[in-house]
């Protein structure tokens, strides 16, 4: 455990706890857009900025999500440079891209004025990159990337771009997107993924067993069979949950007393 | 398995839905998943009469459970101090693994977070020392909240009953 101070709020905290999962669980609200606790820091959207200052750190501004609290450790969460640093950075992502409603939320929210500058994207990607690192280090399918990545790297990613043949359609980087510039769409036996506006993958769904209804992809299927230990995977059925739930209590069904006239 | 067991006898249900309404209310769920499920099986005819049987189906909280076997992030797990299955919310990143693993359809699916949700028998109450939200709010009593132990102890005294006087 090591003692930090929060907004003069003194705190003990686990060792290698970030300044912001330690602020949440006091109630602290730091805004952000990119962090997400099981995919660890990102650092990219740069709204949950505080002022941090302890032994060997002089007074400076760091991102909250990737400073791991220190004995000894002091932030500010809403200090009066902050307040001003974040409608700043908020006024950027305004600027950089057609801003989306969470986007505009948190402006709102600071007191941000919008359309300051007109944006130079066409679309509300921030590319922080929650959705190309949740693909490669949760799912395993390493479908999403930076273009201008691998050779020929370019200091500044122009777009996400997609791997049709890696994408399993688990459908994880639409959720995981904070301002929506993926998205899926389920039709009676297709499911497509869209980025910006434009379809980028079509994949075929599974219809379940009893219902036949399309629940999941094929290919998602077998990466999450995958995971599991041969005799997990020996009980497995391709049900949707509503069947699953139902084939079982069906099978309890024979609780039931059998019919006949032997017992008045 | 959990140390613990819901067991539901089904002679007393009556098919309320209350154990489902007071589990929505206590685990403020919006309207969609629903941990603890009332599964009518029936009408099937028992000495001339039409009956319908309710099934009362919660998580399992399985000794090797599928979902955990599932989760790639580590936020499905299972309490080493009782067995309890429950997710981290903060772990979630809302794949729907778990979802697709399951056997009997548990975890659900939560729109409005973008997470998976899931019955933890109310692990919150039973470290308080109380029941489950379900079994304190069952109004025929057909919810018991025994031990793992009790449980095959008492399916086997109503098997006897059962063929002794024949099935109620």
């Amino acid at each position: 455990m090591v003692s930090i101070r929060i907004d003069n709020l003194k705190l003990q905290v686990p060792d290698g706890m970030t300044a912001l999962e330690a602020a949440r669980s006091e109630g602290i609200d730091i805004p952000t857009l990119c962090y997400h606790k099981a995919l660890g820091p990102q650092g990219v959207c740069r709204l949950c900025v505080v002022e941090a200052e302890g032994p060997g750190l002089n007074r400076t501004v760091l991102p909250s999500c990737n400073l791991t609290g220190f004995e000894g450790l002091k932030i500010y969460t809403h200090s009066p440079l902050i307040l001003s640093l974040r409608k700043t950075i908020v006024g950027l992502l305004l600027a950089n891209t057609t801003p989306s409603e969470q986007l505009i939320e948190i402006a709102v929210k600071l007191g941000v004025e919008p359309a300051r500058f007109r944006s130079a994207r066409q679309d509300p990607c921030l590319l922080c990159g929650l959705c190309v690192k949740v693909c490669r280090s949760s799912i395993g399918a390493a479908a999403l990337s930076f273009s201008g990545g691998e050779q020929n790297s370019r200091v500044v990613a122009g777009h996400i771009v997609m791997n049709e043949q890696a994408c399993v359609g688990c459908g994880t980087c639409a959720n995981i997107c904070p301002v929506q510039a993926l998205r899926i769409e389920d039709s009676a036996k297709e499911r497509t993924v869209v980025l910006y506006g434009a379809v980028v993958n079509r994949l075929e769904l599974v219809e379940c067993e009893i219902c036949g209804l399309a629940h999941t992809t094929r290919k998602f299927m077998d990466s999450v069979l995958a995971r599991l230990d041969p005799d997990q995977k020996s009980g497995f059925r391709n049900l949707c949950p509503e069947c699953s739930r139902r084939h079982f209590a069906e099978a309890l069904g024979g609780l039931f007393p059998p019919d006949g006239d032997s017992v008045s | 398995m959990s140390i613990y067991y819901i067991y539901q006898d089904q002679n007393r249900c009556i098919g309320c839905y209350a154990c489902e309404v007071h589990c929505k209310t206590k685990n403020s769920l919006p309207v969609g998943p629903r941990f603890c499920r009332i599964i009518e099986v029936g009408p099937k005819p028992v000495r001339g009469i039409p009956r319908l049987n309710f099934v009362f189906m919660p998580c399992f909280h399985c000794e090797k459970p599928w979902c955990v076997s599932a989760c790639p992030t580590g936020a499905m797990q299972k309490r080493a101090k009782d067995g309890i299955v429950f997710v981290d919310a903060s772990l979630c990143v809302g794949c729907k693994s778990c979802i697709t693993a399951c056997p009997w359809g548990v975890p659900q699916w939560d729109k409005g977070s973008g997470k998976a949700v899931k019955c933890d028998y109310c692990k919150d109450r039973i470290d308080k020392g109380l029941k489950p939200a379900c079994v304190t709010k069952c109004t025929a009593h057909a919810l018991k909240w025994i031990s793992a132990e009790e449980a095959s102890e008492l399916k086997r005294k109503r098997y006897a009953q059962e063929l002794a006087e024949g099935p109620a």
